[in-house]
């Protein structure tokens, strides 16, 4: 059986950042379902949830990333999704640590290279070959 | 004449940044590739084999990734970003851009994402936004607008530097006057962020130093004194330092803006002004839009001799050496230095094999090697054919000492 092709939620209000992902996504054979706000992904989540993967912005308008990881956690089909949250926000330790209870991974985007999101999706895809 | 109509009329306002930076439109190569699908949000979902979704993600514990090299989680700094997210919420001029981080930038230069960037809508933008500032200062304003102004300046020139650091390195003032002090002000902010980010331990952002270097000199309309080209020990001019703080204070700005606006005029070894103080006092956020200030002044006085006199060249990195030697730490001279090179772009040098040159660019953290064109060669002949030599890679040569024009009109006889 071939293996379906992985999708990917991108949950970001900046158009920039969406299309790094994007592109870094469909470099890896990955498709991505972009959406800009927290309803929009919450909606997403819900018509398909089977996400490869999910790269959440923590602010975002209506429903904050906080929000979409609660319904990955409790969705019964989403809860295997990687999550990646990758913020721009000053988090605080705390909110790190209750991140790391939430998501796999946690990049700040003033950390964010292009290789280092490349090793996340070649270690996610070849895991899951 | 107001700015507007000087805008408005076409009247150039800076040279514009080296024309072969030009980004290249690539979005439509990402467009090409049809597979696999970007799917947006209204769109219908892609139907895959969905019998394949069996796999299970590990619950790993998750990495955080984060810079150690910025030493900010301060209780001095939660209050900053407390007051300067209360200003973001109040802002009413929008940001050309948002103040993505950096990396952010890179990452979509790396990957030839086209990003916005027309750099002379982005200084029209800041002259307009200097003009507005000016035009605020009599009036206090309790939204903020001034210091918003400031901040989206500074991220809109910021975004332009993290495309092309070319960007900061092509300062030129304004040749009407009356703009000279918005030059100023735009010019050392340029020259401030790209010092700072290329810097350790600071203890702002870049892009804070950048709104600093924005209103450092609004004390100068805010008392009615004329801008002047060189720095001034008149008692009365002096007070522009402390009448900027106080206004800044009434507008609540943060902190550390306040401070650094306060120590623009300082001098490491204190021979600075209003205070004099030295040492760990003067902060390295402050001394870097010191160094930044002092040297658009030099830098932009000396494009201004030579514009109005036709004087003969002048080392003006070299003249920051001389001058602010004992200034400023040394680690921050040192990083200006190999930013900014040592021989300026235009400077005409003489290399070990006798032949005359024009610097043409400069090799970043080389700062005495330089990319040269020759004028006149070792036989004392004009090249039939520009000949660009690479000093970093050309071993055998190197600059022995800059020509002033005296000497070119004797090689040229």
């Amino acid at each position: 059986m071939a293996n379906r092709i992985k999708r990917a939620l991108v949950a970001d209000d900046d158009p920039l950042v969406c299309q790094i992902i994007t592109k870094l996504l469909t470099k890896n054979k990955i498709e991505s379902f972009v959406v800009e706000s927290g309803d929009q992904a919450l909606a997403g989540l819900e018509d398909n949830p089977d996400f490869d993967m999910a790269v959440i912005d923590l602010v975002l308008t209506n429903g904050s990333g906080w929000d979409i990881l609660d319904a990955i956690k409790k969705h019964a089909n989403a809860k295997n999704i990687y999550t990646v949250i990758l913020t721009g926000a000053n988090i605080s330790s705390s909110e790190i640590e209750k991140l790391k209870k939430k998501a796999q991974l946690v990049i700040k985007k003033q950390d964010f290279t292009v290789e280092t999101f490349q090793d996340v999706l070649s270690g996610l895809l070849n895991k899951k070959k | 004449m107001r700015l507007s109509k000087i805008l408005d009329s076409g009247t150039p306002i800076f040279d514009s940044a080296p024309k072969n930076q030009e980004r290249k439109a690539v979005l439509p190569r990402l467009q090409e590739n049809p597979t696999p699908p970007v799917t947006s949000f209204k769109a219908p979902a892609d139907n895959t084999d969905h019998q394949t979704a069996t796999h299970q993600a590990e619950a790993r514990p998750a990495v955080v990734y984060q810079s150690t090299a910025h030493p900010i989680a301060t209780n001095q700094t939660s209050a900053r970003q407390t007051a300067a997210h209360q200003t973001a919420i109040n802002e009413s001029i929008e940001s050309l851009y948002n103040s993505l981080p950096d990396a952010i930038y890179s990452a979509a230069k790396q990957l030839e994402i086209p990003i916005p960037s027309n750099k002379n809508l982005v200084l029209q933008k800041a002259m307009k936004a200097m003009d507005r500032i000016i035009t605020l200062i009599p009036a206090y304003d309790d939204k903020n607008e001034m210091l918003s102004l400031a901040r989206n300046t500074a991220n809109d020139l910021m975004m332009v530097i993290s495309l092309d650091s070319n960007f900061a390195k092509s300062i030129r003032r304004s040749p009407k006057s009356e703009l000279a002090f918005h030059s100023h002000c735009i010019n050392t902010a340029l020259i401030a962020m790209d010092l700072a980010k290329g810097l350790d331990n600071i203890e702002c952002s870049p892009n804070e130093i950048g709104m600093a270097a924005i209103l450092h000199d609004i004390g100068i309309p805010a008392m009615n004194l004329d801008f002047v080209w060189q720095e001034t020990n008149d008692k009365n001019f002096i007070k522009h330092v402390a009448k900027g703080v106080e206004l800044l204070t009434k507008l609540k700005a943060p902190d550390i803006i306040r401070t650094m606006v306060a120590q623009h005029h300082e001098r490491l070894d204190g021979t600075g002004y209003p205070n004099g103080i030295s040492g760990k006092d003067f902060l390295v956020c402050s001394q870097i839009l010191s160094l930044s200030e002092g040297f658009e002044r030099i830098a932009c006085e000396h494009h201004h001799a030579s514009d109005t006199t036709g004087s003969s060249l002048e080392n003006y990195t070299q003249k920051i050496l001389h001058n602010y030697r004992k200034a400023f730490n040394p680690d921050i001279l040192k990083a200006f230095i190999s930013m900014r090179g040592f021989y300026p772009d235009g400077t005409m040098v003489e290399l070990t094999n006798r032949s005359i040159c024009m610097v043409l660019k400069q090799n970043e953290g080389f700062p005495l090697k330089p990319v040269v064109q020759i004028v006149i060669d070792s036989a004392g002949n004009h090249p039939d054919t520009a000949k660009v030599i690479d000093l970093r890679a050309a071993n055998h040569l190197a600059i022995i000492r800059i020509v002033t024009e005296d000497r070119r009109q004797t090689h040229s006889l």
